[in-house]
């Protein structure tokens, strides 16, 4: 597969701070690709960067292997991005809206019609056609965002945070939107700091943190990249010492941590490990309460690189 | 005093509207109404002049006889040019009523009957001072006619016409009437309410505005703040902006006329301006329950604020107004602003319940202008 | 593309109701304002017939005659007078029923309420009866035989000057109040076009960066604004224009070129509002603040508050009239009116319209490279 994006080296400062420390980043055409940090690492900095909105200092980017500039209309044309913020006319209908953007790509007008509708279906805003934005819930406002970026059928398409203060269900229909049009062969780059969101929906994820590229791979290999495999957690009630000692030395076990009545215990590898927990404290005669075994996240992958929470 | 001091940050960005309009009041000041204004208030009757040019290509005897006699009696303007677009602007703008061209040839012209081919006068149309003015002249040249064609020489005809012209006729003014020439102190505060209502509205009425935003209403109503010490406080800040306002101009009349005034005389200007600034206040405070938009706050201010100063006589002297207009005018605040003025200017010695009564009203206008914006509001938020 | 952009920048325009229905009702409502106020003050330039009470102190038969012969009814009536007593004349001069009192004695006198242009005009009056007097008395002391022939030549109406016309325009000065009217109505639309401009800028808002990220110039995106904006602005004018005319504000009759300075004066106001809204540095508010102060400035510059300011403008520093586009606009109108070429008509349109341009595209290089170091 080729390259729909590729950037190298790119240095993007604001004064003193550096937003891009020396970036680099491959997406190949028909990928999912997540772009997952925290606030301010520098996710639409880099979106900007891409679609030269934003001079750069240093590096090279291109699109669909050409170099890109701020009057490459030809690279533009392919291109779909639905903004963090809303950016829709007040003074224009949801179908005017759509229409106006879609016109501004497409010139054939029964073509662009259909795109229109198809868009607003797409987004399922089909009864809300002749309302004005200010009449919109947020949730919908969200989704009349979407369908304006992705009207006339781009094959690369930037999804900056769209579901930022979005109500589950609106969420939901956005995702599996992003799916199928990846499904009908668009290039999708998706930035968020809901690690849920990129783990249900992304092929490749790119983990960021302060402008720098901190990880890269499917979350499977991202996830392998930690020694933590397993995490148990356990309610229990006044353990002593000696005891978190004996749970340490079990094999695999690299931690161990006793906070609000919550025994935690990572697991690098091995089988069986929940089964050795549970025979150790029944041993003690210690009684307990719920017990989970969870796989390692995301989250755990950012935690255990940077050694601090995705989320604030 | 959270509400207060964002207040005050808020207005602070707005300043540029506050000096822009002490800049124009400066500029039409300095500029225009200093220059223009009679500083002496003469107390006897004077003659009502016209103001002329006069362009003398014969230069006889004749020709500077009544180029003199002209002088004596109008007043001479000297424009730059004489050519037909110069002396067309001049009396557009009503810098010269008439314009006199004296040719070559004239007192040659006029010996012979035929002295109407050597001069040329423009008058602006249907102005009657300049009706006043060519008849002035017609005269004199009609009693240089007789005596020349009684047998006189142009020297003795000259003279004659000069000693025709001595007598005086006494006018006289009953008793205690004033000369109603204004000071420049009338000038000065006849300006005020055009520019504090301009002034007030664009930068006041926009701070209001992000009071009244419904999500910054909520927010600030969520918080333990009181709703009334809130909205106690934002008055606090109107009132104080206004306050500092007048202060200013009060500051300034006084530095530019204090000497001009007497003690009881500056005192009323400056509190029949604070009225004024209750007025203006209160409009603001109107605009902004009625709009929220930059673009409509701006055009309402200077609708208003033209609009009024054009009907009350702010920049038309009131006694030019026609009786509809100053039947209209009655229901304008402004209207018993400059009333006051023209009162005040004309103090004599003793308070008049009259100004008081002025004064009186304005505040009137001021509450029922709030009156009307709370009712305004209150209607808006239950639709 | 251009009239896809066009189609969609005049349909915004006008569902923004609120803006354009001020826009439109600001010419109109100070329009209306001034025409009340100067409505009858050109009127009252003219010749009225002057009230005056006439009290008898001592007999003078030939004044007596120029006083009757002065108000008799007619065209040339000059006084409408009353004999009475001084009592009741007294009364007369407080309830301002008569402009002033004329004693007839031997050397008559006047009082009057105070400096007017009456009282002027009765003085003259009767310093012209004495001086006929004494011109006739004069001339009877040395040539008594030419005595009659004086007193024919004082009374005879013998033109001395010939009246030139000064032009066919109307030379009512308070006309330059609507042509500010209209000069400050074109700057005002600097507002639209600064808010305008704003959305289509990729680092002033949301909208502009969708809108920066489309395969399209931003030329095109320009121009369809601004040619969307003139319309609408060029029919506000319109509009005012035609209302100004129904209430009988006298423009003359060239009404083709009146109206191309309207579209020259709407042209420049837009293009003022394009370039503040493109200058990157000041935020939208202080964006507005500026279009609202030198729309103000400038039109105050050109009479808009006080006839004559242009004026004395004119006399000290004539550059500033001939770059300020308020004074331009009212200049146009003037030139029309007063002057029968169409020299200076035509350098003030010129002027607009280089100007206009000059500030588009000035504009236009500040926002179109699409790169921005910081949104």
């Amino acid at each position: 597969m080729a390259n729909a994006i590729e950037v190298k080296n790119l240095v993007k400062r604001y004064k003193e701070l550096v937003a891009l420390d020396h970036f680099n980043l491959e997406i190949k055409e028909g990928e999912i690709f997540g772009l997952l940090g925290p606030n301010g690492s520098g996710k639409t900095t880099t979106i900007n960067c891409i679609l030269s909105l934003l001079s750069y200092d240093k590096g090279e980017i291109k699109v669909f292997g050409r170099e890109m500039h701020p009057n490459s209309y030809d690279i533009k044309k392919d291109i779909g991005v639905v903004m963090q913020n809303v950016a829709v006319f007040d003074e224009l209908t949801v179908y005017d809206n759509v229409d106006y953007f879609c016109g501004l790509y497409i010139k054939d007008k029964a073509q662009r019609k259909q795109y229109v509708n198809e868009a607003i279906e797409f987004v399922g805003l089909e009864d809300y056609t002749k309302f004005l934005p200010k009449k919109l819930s947020g949730g919908l406002l969200r989704r009349l965002n979407i369908a304006c970026g992705i009207a006339h059928k781009p094959k690369l398409i930037f999804f900056d945070e769209p579901t930022v203060a979005v109500d589950p269900q609106s969420r939901n229909k956005i995702l599996e939107g992003i799916t199928k049009l990846n499904e009908d062969g668009a290039t999708i780059v998706y930035t968020s700091h809901y690690m849920e969101e990129v783990e249900q929906i992304c092929s490749r994820i790119l983990i960021m943190d302060k402008g720098k590229n901190v990880a890269i791979g499917t979350k499977e290999e991202l996830k392998k990249m930690i020694k933590n495999t397993e995490t148990i957690s356990i309610e229990v009630m006044g353990l002593e010492e000696d005891v978190l000692k004996e749970l340490k030395e079990l094999p695999h076990a690299y931690d161990v941590k006793y906070e609000n009545m919550t025994l935690l215990i990572y697991f690098s590898g091995g089988k069986h490990n929940l089964v050795r927990v549970l025979e150790c404290l029944q041993k003690r005669d210690i009684s307990f309460g719920r017990v989970y075994s969870e796989l390692p996240t995301l989250n755990d992958v950012f935690l255990e690189i940077t050694g601090k929470e995705l989320r604030d | 005093m959270q509400v207060f001091k964002l207040y005050f940050k808020i207005l602070n960005k707005n300043k540029g509207q506050i000096f822009m309009y002490v800049g124009i009041f400066m500029g039409i000041l300095f500029g225009f109404i200093l220059p223009n204004a009679d500083k002496n208030s003469p107390k006897d009757f004077s003659e009502s002049t016209t103001k002329y040019a006069i362009f003398d290509y014969d230069n006889s005897e004749l020709s500077k006889g009544i180029a003199e006699y002209l002088e004596e009696n109008h007043k001479k303007k000297s424009i730059k040019n004489d050519d037909k677009e110069t002396i067309q602007d001049a009396m557009y703008n009503m810098d010269v009523s008439c314009v006199v061209r004296i040719l070559d040839g004239f007192e040659e012209g006029f010996l012979k009957g035929e002295g109407d081919k050597y001069i040329e006068v423009y008058r602006i149309p249907g102005l009657s001072m300049a009706i006043l003015f060519e008849e002035d002249m017609r005269s004199y040249l009609n009693v240089v006619d007789t005596y020349i064609k009684s047998g006189h020489n142009v020297k003795d005809s000259l003279i004659g016409v000069v000693e025709a012209q001595e007598i005086e006729v006494e006018v006289s003014l009953p008793e205690g009437t004033k000369v109603n020439n204004y000071s420049v102190a009338h000038w000065f505060f006849s300006y005020i309410p055009w520019i504090f209502i301009g002034m007030c509205v664009c930068a006041i009425a926009p701070v209001l505005v992000v009071f009244n935003k419904k999500v910054v209403k909520e927010r600030i109503e969520c918080s333990p703040y009181k709703f009334t010490k809130m909205n106690l406080e934002v008055i606090l800040g109107v009132v104080v902006t206004g306050m500092v306002i007048c202060i200013a101009f009060a500051v300034a009349s006084l530095v530019g006329f204090g000497s001009d005034m007497k003690v009881t005389q500056g005192a009323l200007y400056i509190g029949n301006m604070f009225c004024m600034m209750t007025v203006a206040l209160a409009i603001t405070f109107i605009i902004s329950k009625l709009t929220s938009k930059g673009t409509v706050i701006s055009l309402l201010a200077n609708v208003v604020s033209l609009g009024m100063a054009f009907l009350t006589g702010v920049f038309v002297p009131m006694e030019m107004l026609s009786d509809t207009v100053i039947k209209i005018a009655h229901f304008l605040p402004s209207y018993w602003y400059e009333l006051a003025v023209i009162e005040i200017d004309n103090y004599s010695g003793e308070v008049s319940t009259k100004i008081m009564g002025y004064m009186g009203v304005q505040l009137l206008f001021a509450v029922a202008i709030v009156i009307l914006a709370m009712v305004i509001s209150k209607k808006k938020r239950v639709a | 593309m251009f009239l896809h952009n066009f189609k969609y920048a005049m349909r915004t325009t006008m569902k923004n109701k609120t803006t354009l229905i001020w826009t439109l009702l600001f010419p109109i409502a100070l329009a209306t304002f001034m025409y009340m106020s100067f409505g009858e003050l050109f009127e009252e330039e003219m010749m009225d017939v002057i009230p005056v009470a006439v009290v008898v102190q001592e007999s003078n038969p030939s004044f007596e005659e120029v006083l009757a012969s002065l108000s008799k009814e007619g065209e040339d009536q000059v006084i409408d007078m009353t004999v009475t007593s001084e009592k009741k004349a007294l009364e007369k001069l407080e309830n301002e029923e008569v402009d002033a009192i004329i004693y007839v004695t031997d050397i008559v006198y006047l009082k009057v309420p105070g400096n007017s242009y009456e009282a002027t005009v009765l003085k003259t009056i009767i310093e012209e009866y004495y001086k006929v007097r004494y011109v006739v008395t004069d001339i009877g002391k040395t040539a008594p035989e030419m005595m009659q022939n004086a007193l024919a030549n004082l009374r005879s109406d013998n033109q001395y000057y010939t009246k030139m016309k000064t032009s066919d325009g109307n030379q009512d000065v308070y006309t330059n109040y609507f042509y500010a009217i209209f000069a400050m109505s074109c700057l005002f639309a600097s507002f639209v076009a600064c808010e305008k401009i704003q959305k289509i800028q990729a680092n002033v808002s949301p909208l502009g960066m969708r809108r920066c990220l489309s395969p399209n110039s931003k030329m095109i995106t320009i121009l369809a604004e601004f040619f969307a904006m003139l319309i609408t602005q060029f029919a506000i004018e319109l509009i005012t224009l035609a209302y100004m005319v129904m209430l009988g504000v006298d423009f003359g009759n060239k009404y083709p070129q009146i109206i191309l300075v309207l579209f020259f004066g709407s042209c420049i106001g837009i293009s003022f509002g394009i370039i503040i809204g493109s200058m990157t540095r000041f935020s939208s508010g202080a964006k507005e603040g500026i279009c609202t102060c030198i729309s103000m400035i400038l039109s105050v510059m050109a009479d808009l508050c006080a006839s004559g300011i242009k004026y004395s403008i004119e006399q000290t520093m004539p550059i500033i009239n001939r770059l300020n586009p308020s004074a331009l606009i009212v200049d146009s109108f003037y030139a029309l009116n007063i002057y029968d070429t169409y020299d200076r008509y035509f350098q003030n349109i010129a002027t607009l319209g280089i100007m206009s341009a000059v500030l588009i595209i000035i504009s236009f290089f500040i926002i179109r490279r699409n790169k921005y170091a910081s949104l």
